[in-house]
């Protein structure tokens, strides 16, 4: 779906420039980045000392110590990592809907976390459910790649109609790495999510998940005699709008957000709904600043 | 709450009970669902799922919107079925119809005349109010009345009978009509004996007068008659009258003619019209005539003398009633007037009387004073048989027995020569001599020339040798005033007094001219030398004219419509046609006593009496009637007894619930309307 506006603007971006990717949990990188990891390596972050083996690296070895104690220690230093940061948008059909499209809104949402890793030379990477092995998202690394994620993310086209379980599955087989891991859906399959969200807990990823519904979905204008159409697999429902069958959907909505919240926070992962008039910035300066999203 | 009633077929009944139905039904074909694309339906789904469990009655439980078009449906039904309730109309009732078709109701206030209002009016009761059992009577009245329908059940006969009631130019009067309607609702007055079997039973009706109520209400008592009246017309209605028409030939200018119309204003603001007068159909002269709200004004056109002719005026106006915007009147030849002089013998007179011109006026018949003793001369004078009867010093006898009695006088005009009738108006006294005076030598010094028998007269210096005095009665006119010397009645010498000589006095429709002087004596002189000069045939010729002229000339005589006239014509043929306005030939039979009875004149017109093709005289039918133009209804009618107040409607009152009903689906339609767009639950 064309955008003309920018996915992001430039007030946002330098709001976004303060910002940095966090993680509850510490991964090891591969590369080395700007985070400190479990990892013993180099930095200037003293970590411990240990016992000197013939093959250590001589630089390490702390001289002063072994002039008081006459043995040689070996000086350890916390090691600086990189973050593997995951971005992962349902591009289903059903994303394509509302003004703006929650397609939309997903990739402005991908692209303003994007942004923020890569300015903290954080290893990003962004991924549709639809995506192949055969044309994976690119991993980006680096401020300069900036313009790489944003062309790759005006190229997402609504269309895939991939459930959002085989979606995810797909997208942990390809990843085998650990880090952190945004999925951004309207969640709404008639298989359930459960099964998607259970593969992400499977990989022990740092798991967001933000549920973005447009503002149709929340409060319907439907009037009349009515037989909706699914725009993914053409499913019908017939309905005849009336104000208890409203209350009834509102009903239902609350309690499908409500067991997706509840499924997330048993198993530690961070539920954000969002809807497609929330400004993104606010989202993300705001909401995923205060669940710990980034800081 | 009377009885609900309706006024359908079965098979009627049976389409309206089929529709509810009917929407059942296609509410549950109807759902021809308007496709939307959504997301995603999986919310929905999840949100109707219960309501998919439920079978059809459980979807139709919930649809307020089904039961409220069910119930615009019933109220619409219910509606068409024209309930009524209120005072319901129980078995059998009977209704009398009064219908005016008077000339006030052509009036097209109401579009397209009253009179097509009042047969819609009773119309629209025959095919929605009139139940199979109620028995229906019409009656038209305008001056008489007419039972058009006798009481039936049938509403065909009664349509057909209202079909036959046309409109009239006749004048307003309900006597009749209520007589009729109360002939059978109330007993006869007589039997008020309650054991009398010969009594009839009274059978109270319904009594709808449908009519502009302009006549006078006569005093009457309506009994078991349940009136109601139902005022046709608008209370604004304009309307402009000819009252009358009718043209005169002045006394002073007998070459002249005077036309005089009177027009009278019955709308509410003044108005300005022209009147146009014809004659024999060619405009000749227009006027204009203002006249105020409520008001009359006169119109006069002077035209020259004619012979024959047929006037007529037209008010140039549109205004409600055009009955009244036309007014004719007719100028007859002259007629042959039948004279019959009474004469101990009179030469010079009866030379006068038979002057080529006078023969051309007058049939003369000269009778000696033993006539009027005869059998013959009395039938003749209580006949009117002779236009003029002169009595030449005679006077017709007073009857047996008495000497002393007035004269008798006979239904014509009279002129007295010589010696006044002995009459109290005329100075008469029972036992008292009769001439009472006379004067010797009078000399005329004045003479009334403004009066037709006094025209063109020179009667200077004209001697007379004796002559009674006269002492006109009351409105006559002296036509020749005299100085002379009255004989004393003891009372010295002769003194010289003023005294009418000639003079001619009204009597009755009638007119009496008496002459003061002999015109010869009995000895056979000459008492006057008026007889030698000229103007003593003009004088005759004069009387001729003005006392044998026959009727009146010109409109006086004009008719009403639907009043019969008499026609005295001399013809030789056993019948006449009457041509009427329209064209129309009637063929009158000459009835005994020489005269022929026409009884057609509803037209409004001239109609054209013809002997043998001939055009033998002409008379004017026309509407004149202040009350009939007063187009106003009467806002109610006052028989003394009863009061009529002004109803509305022809129709019995039963508040017709349809429009009720039809009010409430119209509102359960809005609360609809209002449920499905703000998804209202109750």
């Amino acid at each position: 779906m064309p955008t003309d506006a920018p996915l992001l603007s430039p007030s946002f971006l330098a709001q976004l420039e303060r910002l940095e990717l966090v993680t509850r949990k510490v991964f090891r990188g591969r590369m080395k980045g700007e985070r400190r990891s479990k990892r013993k390596g180099q930095s200037v972050e003293f970590a411990d000392f240990r016992n000197y083996v013939p093959g250590d690296d001589l630089r390490f070895i702390d001289w002063n110590t072994y002039a008081r104690l006459d043995r040689l220690f070996l000086k350890m230093f916390l090691e600086v990592e990189d973050l593997h940061f995951y971005a992962l948008i349902d591009a289903s059909r059903s994303m394509d809907f509302g003004e703006p499209t929650k397609l939309q809104y997903a990739k402005q949402l991908a692209a303003a976390l994007g942004f923020v890793g890569l300015v903290r030379a954080d290893r990003i990477r962004i991924e549709t459910l639809g995506a192949t092995d055969a044309r994976p998202g690119p991993t980006l690394r680096g401020r300069a790649s900036v313009w790489r994620m944003l062309d790759y993310l005006d190229k997402i086209t609504p269309g895939d109609g991939v459930p959002l379980a085989k979606g995810v599955r797909d997208f942990c087989l390809r990843n085998k790495g650990q880090g952190v891991v945004v999925l951004i859906s309207d969640l709404m399959d008639k298989a359930g999510f459960e099964d998607a969200l259970r593969y992400l807990v499977a990989r022990q990823m740092d798991t967001y998940v933000i549920q973005v519904l447009s503002q149709e979905e929340l409060e319907p204008e439907l009037v009349g005699d009515l037989k909706l159409v699914d725009c993914e697999d053409g499913d019908v429902a017939e309905i005849t709008v009336s104000a208890p069958l409203l209350k009834r959907y509102k009903e239902t909505l609350n309690a499908f957000v409500g067991s997706v919240r509840e499924f997330c926070g048993r198993r530690g992962m961070t539920h954000i709904l969002a809807h497609n008039q929330l400004p993104p910035e606010q989202l993300v300066v705001n909401y995923l600043r205060r669940r710990g999203l980034v800081r | 709450m009377g009885e609900l009633g309706t006024l359908l077929a079965p098979w009627q009944w049976a389409i309206m009970a089929a529709l509810p139905v009917l929407l059942v039904l296609l509410y549950f074909l109807k759902l021809k669902r308007h496709p939307v694309e959504v997301p995603s339906t999986y919310l929905w789904k999840k949100s109707i799922e219960d309501l998919h469990v439920n079978s059809i009655w459980q979807r139709l439980r919930r649809n307020l919107l089904l039961f409220l078009q069910l119930l615009v449906l019933l109220l619409a039904i219910f509606a068409l079925l024209i309930p009524y309730w209120g005072e319901g109309t129980t078995a059998g009732e009977r209704y009398i119809f009064l219908i005016d078709n008077s000339a006030s109701m052509s009036a097209d206030d109401v579009k397209p005349s009253r009179l097509t209002a009042a047969k819609a009016q009773v119309t629209r009761f025959l095919e929605e109010e009139k139940r199979s059992q109620d028995a229906v009577m019409i009656i038209s009245f305008s001056d008489t009345a007419k039972i058009v329908q006798e009481f039936t059940t049938s509403a065909a006969e009664c349509q057909a009978a209202l079909a036959q009631i046309t409109p009239t130019t006749r004048r307003t009067s309900i006597n009749d009509a209520l007589s009729y309607a109360a002939g059978l609702a109330n007993t006869p007055r007589a039997s008020y004996d309650p054991e009398d079997e010969q009594a009839p039973e009274p059978l109270p009706a319904k009594l709808w007068i449908l009519s502009d109520g302009n006549f006078t209400a006569p005093s009457f008592s309506l009994g078991n008659l349940e009136a109601s009246y139902v005022p046709l017309g608008n209370n604004d209605v304009e309307n402009l009258a000819i009252v009358a028409f009718s043209a005169s030939r002045p006394d002073e200018r007998s070459d002249q003619m005077q036309i005089f119309g009177r027009v009278e204003n019955h709308g509410r603001e003044a108005r300005t019209a022209l009147a146009q007068l014809l004659v024999n159909g060619q405009p000749v002269d227009v006027q204009q005539v203002d006249v105020p709200p409520g008001k009359s004004a006169g119109v006069v056109f002077n035209q020259r003398q004619v012979e024959t002719a047929v006037l007529e005026m037209r008010l140039d106006v549109t205004d409600a009633l055009a009955a009244d915007n036309s007014a004719w009147a007719v100028i007859n030849p002259p007629r042959r007037g039948k004279v019959l002089l009474v004469t101990p013998g009179n030469r010079p007179l009866e030379f006068a009387l038979q002057t080529p011109r006078a023969q051309a006026l007058a049939d003369l018949l000269i009778e000696s004073p033993d006539f009027l003793a005869t059998d013959e001369y009395r039938q003749a004078a209580l006949s009117g048989l002779f236009d003029l009867i002169i009595y030449d010093r005679c006077l017709p006898e007073p009857g047996a027995g008495s000497a002393d009695a007035p004269t008798p006088m006979p239904q014509s005009n009279c002129w007295f020569i010589g010696l006044p009738p002995k009459l109290l108006e005329w100075g008469w006294k029972a036992g008292s001599p009769w001439p009472t005076s006379k004067v010797v030598g009078p000399q005329i010094i004045d003479l009334e020339r403004a009066h037709p028998i006094m025209q063109l007269l020179d009667v200077e210096r004209l001697l007379i040798a004796q002559a009674a005095v006269l002492t006109p009665p009351a409105g006559s006119v002296t036509l020749m005033d005299a100085i002379a010397l009255q004989t004393a009645n003891g009372n010295g010498g002769p003194q010289r007094v003023e005294v009418p000589v000639f003079a001619i006095a009204p009597r009755r429709g009638y007119e009496d001219a008496v002459l003061g002087f002999d015109i010869m004596t009995d000895d056979g002189n000459a008492n006057t030398d008026w007889i030698k000069r000229r103007s003593f045939a003009v004088m005759v010729l004069n009387v001729l004219q003005y006392l044998a002229g026959g009727p009146n000339q010109g409109g006086a005589d004009s008719l009403r419509p639907g009043q019969p006239i008499e026609l005295q014509v001399a013809t030789a043929g056993e019948r006449l046609t009457v041509v009427t306005p329209s064209g129309r030939e009637v063929s009158v039979q000459r009835s005994p006593g020489n005269i022929f009875r026409f009884l057609d004149t509803d037209e409004l017109g001239v109609y054209d009496v013809q002997s043998e093709g001939n055009t033998v005289e002409r008379f004017a039918v026309n509407l004149f009637d202040s009350q009939e133009s007063n187009l106003k209804p009467r806002a109610e009618l006052d028989f003394d007894w009863n009061k009529v107040p002004a109803a509305t409607d022809a129709r019995p009152q039963p508040r017709a619930g349809w429009k009720v009903l039809l009010l409430a689906a119209l509102f359960v339609l809005l609360i609809e309307w209002y449920i499905y767009n703000r998804r209202v639950y109750l």
